[in-house]
C-alpha cells in the first residue's frame, strides 16, 4: 500500500467571483507589484500544501468571525482575507476579498464585514466561487 | 505537488519574483523549524528562551512567519540551545524548489547533538542510510518507494538497480 504521498497539497483554494462573472481576487492581485505577488503567492501555496499546521501565524482574525486574513508584509501591507470552506470546512479556503491595510485601517472600508457577506453568498449558491488562479 | 514545482520553475524565470518568492519562504521556514525544533523537545517557549539566554517575547517573535531580520549570531544561539549545528549555504533555485516542495514538519525535525552522532556510529557512519547502497533492503519498485518515503526524485542519485536486493 502506498502512503499518502506528504508532497500534494492537502487544501484546495478557490476564489470569489463576482455578480458579472469576474474573479475578484485576481483583478485585485494583478494590481500588485511583482514582489508583493511573489510573497502572497508563497503564503498561498504553503496554505494550500499545510494548511495552517506548519505556519499557526499565516492566518489571524478579524473582528469578524468565521473571517481571516493572511498578512503580507512590505511597503505595502497585503491583508487578503478568505474563511475556511465554506463548503467543506476540512478542505478548503476561499478567498474572499483583496485588501490592504494603511494606518491600521483596510483598503476597503468595512472590508471584513463584506468579506461575510461574500462568504454568504458563496454558500447560498457555491458557483460564486472558482478554482484559484494564481497571479505572478 | 509536481504541479507546484512546475510552477514555480516557470515563474522563476522572472529574476525579481524568484527572489523575493525565496527570501520571504526562507523566512517563514526558519521560523517554523524553531517552532518545530522546540515542540520536538517538548519545550515552551519560555524553556527555550532559557535555553538561548533570550526572553520570551523574542522567541515568540522569531517564531513568527512575518520575522525576516535573521542574523547568524541569533541563529548560532538557537542552535547552541538545540544542540544541533547552524548550516548557512547559497544554493540553487532549483534546491530551494525542491526544499518548498518537501516542506513539513517532519522535514524540519532534527535530532540534537548526542542522539544523532549515537545513530551515526550504530548506522556504520551514514553509510546505511544510502538509499542505493549495498545494505539497503528493497522490495518495492523504485518509484513507489521514493513515493512512499516522501522524497523527491531528483534527490536521488540514480543507480542501475540490477542486483537482487534480498
Amino acid at each position: 500500500m502506498i502512503s499518502p504521498d506528504p508532497t500534494e497539497p492537502k487544501f484546495a483554494l478557490f476564489d470569489y467571483i463576482d455578480e458579472h462573472g469576474n474573479n475578484d481576487i485576481k483583478i485585485w492581485t494583478q494590481g500588485l507589484q511583482k514582489t508583493q505577488q511573489a510573497k502572497l503567492n508563497v503564503r498561498l501555496d504553503m496554505l494550500k500544501k499545510l494548511g495552517t499546521e506548519l505556519f499557526p501565524h499565516v492566518l489571524t482574525d478579524t473582528p469578524t468571525p468565521g473571517i481571516q486574513k493572511i498578512r503580507v508584509t512590505g511597503k505595502v501591507q497585503l491583508r487578503p482575507m478568505l474563511c475556511k470552506g465554506p463548503i467543506n470546512n476540512e478542505k478548503e479556503f476561499t478567498l474572499l476579498i483583496g485588501v490592504k491595510e494603511i494606518g491600521s485601517c483596510f483598503d476597503p472600508k468595512k472590508a471584513d464585514e463584506k468579506a461575510k457577506e461574500r462568504k454568504q453568498i458563496i454558500i447560498n449558491n457555491s458557483n460564486r466561487r472558482r478554482t484559484h488562479e494564481r497571479v505572478s | 505537488m509536481k504541479e507546484l514545482v512546475k510552477t514555480l520553475v516557470a515563474e522563476f524565470n522572472d529574476k525579481e519574483y524568484a527572489h523575493a518568492y525565496m527570501e520571504e519562504f526562507s523566512n517563514m521556514a526558519i521560523a517554523a523549524q524553531i517552532k518545530v525544533l522546540r515542540e520536538q523537545r517538548g519545550w515552551t517557549q519560555q524553556q527555550l528562551a532559557s535555553a538561548a539566554d533570550m526572553k520570551q517575547e523574542r522567541v515568540s517573535t522569531l517564531e513568527d512567519v512575518d520575522y525576516d531580520a535573521w542574523t547568524i549570531k541569533t541563529l548560532r544561539k538557537l542552535a547552541m540551545a538545540f544542540d544541533l549545528t547552524v548550516k548557512v549555504s547559497f544554493e540553487k533555485f532549483s534546491t530551494g524548489i525542491l526544499d518548498i516542495s518537501k516542506i513539513n514538519a517532519q522535514s524540519l525535525k532534527r535530532i540534537s547533538r548526542e542522539e544523532d552522532l549515537r545513530e551515526f556510529s550504530s548506522n556504520a557512519f551514514g553509510r546505511k542510510e544510502t538509499f542505493w547502497g549495498p545494505q539497503s533492503v528493497i522490495t518495492m519498485k523504485p518509484t513507489t518507494a521514493v513515493r512512499s518515503m516522501g522524497l523527491a526524485v531528483n534527490d536521488l542519485k540514480y543507480h542501475e538497480p540490477s542486483r537482487k536486493i534480498a
